[in-house]
């Protein structure tokens, strides 16, 4: 949700030291979906960005859950604030750690914003995230004071959404293809590890009787597809069987199954359903 | 990791020891940045676990923060009700006005009490569900991200 849909290049472009969309668009060599990942917003604590991977030595690079960290948004209490001229650095203190922030004042509204933050005060940041000399701040861009304390606790809600969709969602999806090292057997469902299992179980089973691709892992495909996604009401398993080319009598044994494994679920009635992925 | 700097004096500059030590350590990585990892800037060393009644059993003479809807104040006592319906006591010195829902971040003094340093207002309206709830996966599934 977070990785695909928000564009942190074209959101910050304004601030100006940013490069835009546009002058990298005509760029062959840049991939889209590379470009879109490593541009987009995560929201972590800072415990997470303090216990962030450097995927290379000599750049500021971090990885968490996989996934490149660039624009990050926090929330959290500031602390020892120091306004200067140019600057204003405070440390950011989110409950499960602190980290250093330092926002550039160049324009007007830059001081008017940086002038309402207070001592104290819970605020929204959103920056980016810098490494030098082994040491972590952020370089924020925009800083804005909570007045709604529902964001706190939705913020964090966030964060733990975020690095369950890149640990785990994500690899069930097959857009970050890594196999984990705790699961030898698992092919293309790592989650938890009792599920995973018996799916397995079940697909080495059928792939033994009948030789063909499991009719579970292609409805459970098919119900992941954006457009099985788009309607709320989910997909009739007429429709499925009939795309699948499956009889409903075997469709609705393997829908029974992964109802049980959770990774689907009926919605308005017995015959629409829907993943549990992206629900 | 290494827990000290290495400042040579001008007469330890001088001395042949200092060198030494130079040339015994591996010198895969230049000489300075091996003395100069400790992170002094980020510190998650003291966290304030997210707490409702009955986890701050848990965490007596640890860090925690509440948030508690206000039902009495005296002076520097307030009890209050935590987000899972039971009651909290919070000492020190809380703000004044004292909104309805308040959050407190201190030390966990009893299994039942909080010693706060820090008192946020968090207004007349507040989600009790949703942060008790975020407790709960705060302190489970989910700890890892947060202590």
């Amino acid at each position: 949700m977070y990785g695909s849909e928000f564009d942190g290049g074209a959101a910050f472009s304004g601030g100006g030291f940013m490069p835009s969309q546009a002058t990298q668009a005509p760029d062959p060599s840049f991939s889209t979906s590379k470009n879109r990942d490593s541009q987009s917003l995560l929201p972590l604590t800072v415990k997470q960005i303090n216990e962030a991977l450097l995927t290379s030595d000599d750049k500021s690079n971090f990885s968490i859950d996989g996934v490149d960290v660039n624009n990050v948004t926090l929330v959290g209490r500031v602390c020892n604030r120091t306004g200067r001229v140019t600057d204003v650095t405070f440390l950011l203190d989110d409950g499960t750690g602190r980290i250093e922030c330092n926002k550039w004042v160049q324009e007007f509204v830059d001081s008017n914003e940086v002038e309402g933050i207070l001592e104290g005060m819970y605020v929204r940041i959103h920056g980016h995230l810098k490494g030098f000399l082994g040491k972590r701040s952020l370089n924020v861009f925009s800083i804005r004071p909570i007045t709604d304390f529902n964001e706190i606790a939705s913020h964090f809600i966030d964060c733990i959404y975020v690095h369950l969709y890149n640990s785990r969602l994500r690899k069930l999806q097959g857009v970050g293809v890594t196999t984990q090292p705790q699961m030898p057997t698992s092919t293309s469902t790592p989650m938890m590890g009792h599920q995973a299992t018996s799916v397995n179980q079940l697909s080495s089973q059928y792939g033994n009787v009948g030789g063909q691709k499991n009719i579970e892992q292609m409805v459970l495909d098919f119900l992941q597809l954006p457009a099985s996604n788009a309607d709320e009401k989910g997909v009739h398993r007429d429709f499925i069987a009939q795309q699948l080319r499956v009889s409903v009598d075997k469709l609705m044994l393997a829908i029974q199954n992964l109802v049980e494994e959770g990774l689907i679920y009926s919605t308005t009635d017995d015959f629409h359903f829907k993943s549990t992925i992206n629900g | 990791m290494c827990s000290f700097i290495l400042k040579p004096s001008s007469k330890a500059r001088n001395s042949l020891s200092f060198f030494r030590l130079q040339k015994l350590a591996p010198v895969k990585a230049p000489f300075r940045q091996r003395f100069c990892l400790v992170d002094q800037e980020m510190d998650t060393s003291n966290p304030s676990v997210f707490v409702n009644a009955e986890l701050l059993r848990l965490y007596v003479g640890r860090r925690v923060r509440a948030v508690i809807q206000v039902l009495r104040s005296d002076g520097g006592v307030v009890t209050g009700k935590s987000t899972d319906e039971n009651q909290i006591i919070v000492k020190g010195s809380p703000p004044v006005p004292l909104s309805n829902f308040v959050e407190v971040i201190g030390i966990a003094d009893t299994e039942k009490s909080i010693r706060a340093e820090i008192w946020s207002n968090f207004g007349n309206t507040f989600d009790t569900h949703t942060y008790n709830q975020l407790c709960q996966l705060a302190n489970g599934e989910f700890k890892h991200l947060f202590l």
